[in-house]
């Protein structure tokens, strides 16, 4: 705890301080812009912190992380398309309360919901975190190897489409950081072009994985007309608004409680959060009815739920290199690159970067709040950027971060096939989420595997020190718990859709 | 049903290309881990084999297109746009080649009619993004970028 509040002043440095309010204000822009995500957001940046000191270098990405989330419920309220997937819910009711007028009332609900979310989760951040890393020390290999496997499965079964394509996709991320050299043998794998001899770079892999998609997703879609809700600011609002907080406070603790325990969950993320704190709160909520018709209720629980994910989404990856969420993986990228590894060493050879990171997300949530508040009167500027401008722009950022990171043009060429790759996958139904978690948790889980296997030859077998003990087998119970609950999923959309099929059947036939 | 069953061959095609290079590896254990990941995506490749054959007796699909028509024309060509922009950078420059990418894809993409001040519009558009960028890689990070012949 001491140690959390000897940092404190740390950031508030100059140089801290611009980048924080800089990364919160383009964080709230650009995840208010459709078609841009939060983890494409932070992608392109990541190469940008190699300029800087560690500890700034993550304030900008966990102030960037922090706002697109929320800037993105901007674009569910006023053109009813998500900025990011953690806002899908968020048009539910906030885009029927801009519907009816009441836009610039959903937008200060929207931010001051993520606010309390926000701040309720960067505090489980502090004060979780350093106890758990305490804890996660007394793993060995084949823990370590289970836990990673955990987040491969959660992932997978949480990608959109079907499960074994999602687990597929895990494998093809988890092959894909085989290739170059063994790190135990010293031999060289799956090397089919001299380009890759030194295996994948993590950060050229991610930017292409998201940049690319997205870039001819905008394509795509640009000839889509959307119906934009346009507003005249009024004055009072602010002040009805925070009248009404008190009768949204139990939308927003629930919101908050569901966030912060989806995002503890490794590969869940806000969409989830989202989801289910929505689903939750009309189970809960006295008049469920009025839900889905621009109920301020849904959008407080929403956005507490999808903003509380943002810090607990960080801890397993801060204990043991697992991502919460694909945006915390691209964040881990942003560790890997300063010669940072998750583990209990971030809180005692690295405490004054780790301490000053959770200081400035906690700071972020903070600006986010007064930013968004204040950018809500000017939102229509948002709405009006053209992804016609951001084609190029995005194209050529990505181009730049990926050069960056080793100054060598095989990098970029690596960054475009992948997209591409995974932009033609996307069509048929495979998710990029679990392709990313496979990348970046390949080495761990191989590492693991390999350091497991020899203790294993060398002494029990690998049946008895893989599969027994308290804690591997809690593991591998929550790995099948969540494929089990992914499988249930398919079933329960299979019978829904066979459900609509069955139902639209007659009026197919008199027609 | 059947694009299905051609994105599971397409899918078992994938792991065979890697068990085809597991096999020139000079130690076999290196690749122990590598293979048990192989099986594991085989046995996927089975069930999603199973479960396309069982939804499309049911009629049922998980594929859904993102945009309601998407202008697949305009992709091609942006793509092509991005080839070509990746293959000239190091020749003529990130610079040039950026403002040269930038005008073109705008260009291509919008509506309106290229007349001269439309022209100028998005060349000056253009120009300033390039300027900014400049500034921000060069002037203020000191970064390295690809440089060619030109700027």
């Amino acid at each position: 705890m001491n140690d959390l509040f000897q940092y404190l002043p740390e950031i508030f440095t100059g140089s801290r301080v611009l980048v924080l309010l800089l990364g919160t204000v383009g964080g709230l822009i650009l995840g208010a812009t459709p078609g841009l995500s939060p983890t494409m957001a932070v992608a392109l940046l990541v190469p940008f912190t190699f300029h800087m000191d560690p500890a700034t270098g993550l304030v900008l990405l966990g102030s960037v992380f922090t706002s697109t989330v929320a800037g993105g419920s901007l674009a569910a309220i006023l053109i009813n398309i998500p900025g990011a997937p953690a806002n899908i819910a968020t048009t539910f009711d906030g885009y029927p309360m801009a519907k009816k007028g009441r836009a610039q009332e959903a937008l200060y609900i929207s931010y001051l919901s993520s606010l309390v979310g926000g701040v309720f989760g960067i505090i489980i951040l502090m004060f979780f975190t350093p106890p758990l890393a305490k804890l996660a020390m007394e793993f060995g290999p084949s823990e370590m190897f289970w836990c990673a496997m955990f987040g491969v499965s959660v992932m997978a079964g949480l990608a959109s489409g079907s499960m074994f394509k999602g687990l597929f996709m895990g494998g093809v991320g988890l092959l894909i950081s085989c290739i170059g050299d063994d790190p135990v043998y010293g031999v060289t794998r799956f090397v089919f072009n001299d380009s890759l001899a030194g295996g994948i770079t993590e950060i050229p892999a991610l930017i292409g994985i998201f940049a690319i998609p997205q870039i001819l997703g905008m394509v795509e879609s640009l000839d889509v007309v959307l119906t934009k809700t346009h507003f005249r600011p009024e004055k009072g609002i602010l002040r009805k608004v925070l009248g009404m907080l008190p009768g949204l406070s139990p939308q927003m603790g629930l919101g908050s409680f569901i966030g912060a325990l989806v995002g503890i969950v490794p590969g869940a993320g806000g969409q989830i959060a989202g989801i289910i704190a929505y689903d939750q709160n009309k189970k809960f909520c006295k008049h469920p009815e009025t839900l889905g018709t621009g109920d301020p209720r849904g959008v407080a629980a929403v956005e507490s739920a999808n903003n509380a994910m943002v810090g607990p989404s960080l801890i397993p990856m801060l204990i043991m290199g697992i991502p919460g969420c694909p945006t915390a993986a691209v964040l881990m990228g942003g560790l890997l690159i300063h010669g940072m590894f998750p583990g209990p060493d971030l809180f005692l050879k690295h405490a004054d970067v780790t301490y000053t990171f959770f200081w400035a997300m906690l700071f972020a949530q903070i600006t986010m709040g007064v930013f968004g508040l204040v950018m809500s009167r000017y939102s229509y500027l948002v709405t009006n950027i053209s992804n016609l401008m951001m084609i190029g722009a995005v194209m050529v950022l990505a181009v730049f971060g990926t050069y960056t990171v080793s100054n060598n043009f095989d990098d970029v060429v690596l960054m475009f096939t992948l997209g591409f790759a995974t932009y033609i996958a996307r069509k048929y139904g495979f998710s990029a989420a679990p392709l990313v978690l496979g990348i970046i948790l390949g080495p761990i889980v191989e590492n693991n595997f390999s350091k497991g296997r020899m203790i294993a030859e060398s002494d029990l077998g690998m049946f008895s020190y893989f599969f027994t003990g308290t804690t591997n087998l809690i593991i591998i119970g929550l790995c099948l718990l969540s494929l089990g609950w992914s499988l249930y999923s398919e079933v329960k959309f299979a019978r829904s859709q066979k459900k609509n099929n069955v139902a639209a059947a007659p009026a197919g036939c008199a027609g | 049903m059947r694009k299905e069953i051609l994105v599971t061959v397409a899918m078992v095609a994938f792991v065979g290309w890697f068990w085809w290079m597991a096999r020139s590896v000079e130690i076999s254990d290196s690749t122990i881990f590598p293979r048990a990941v192989m099986g594991a995506m085989l046995v996927m490749c089975g069930l999603q084999l199973i479960q396309a054959i069982l939804m499309g007796r049911l009629g049922m699909k998980h594929l859904k297109s993102v945009a309601e028509r998407p202008a697949y024309r305009k992709v091609a060509i942006i793509l092509a746009c991005m080839v070509v922009y990746l293959a000239v950078m190091e020749y003529i420059g990130f610079y040039t080649s950026a403002f040269l990418f930038y005008i073109l894809t705008v260009l291509i993409l919008q509506k309106r009619a290229i007349t001269p001040k439309v022209l100028l519009v998005r060349g000056g558009m253009a120009a300033g993004f390039t300027a900014s960028l400049y500034l921000l890689f060069n002037v203020i990070l000191s970064s390295q970028v690809p440089s060619g012949i030109l700027f």
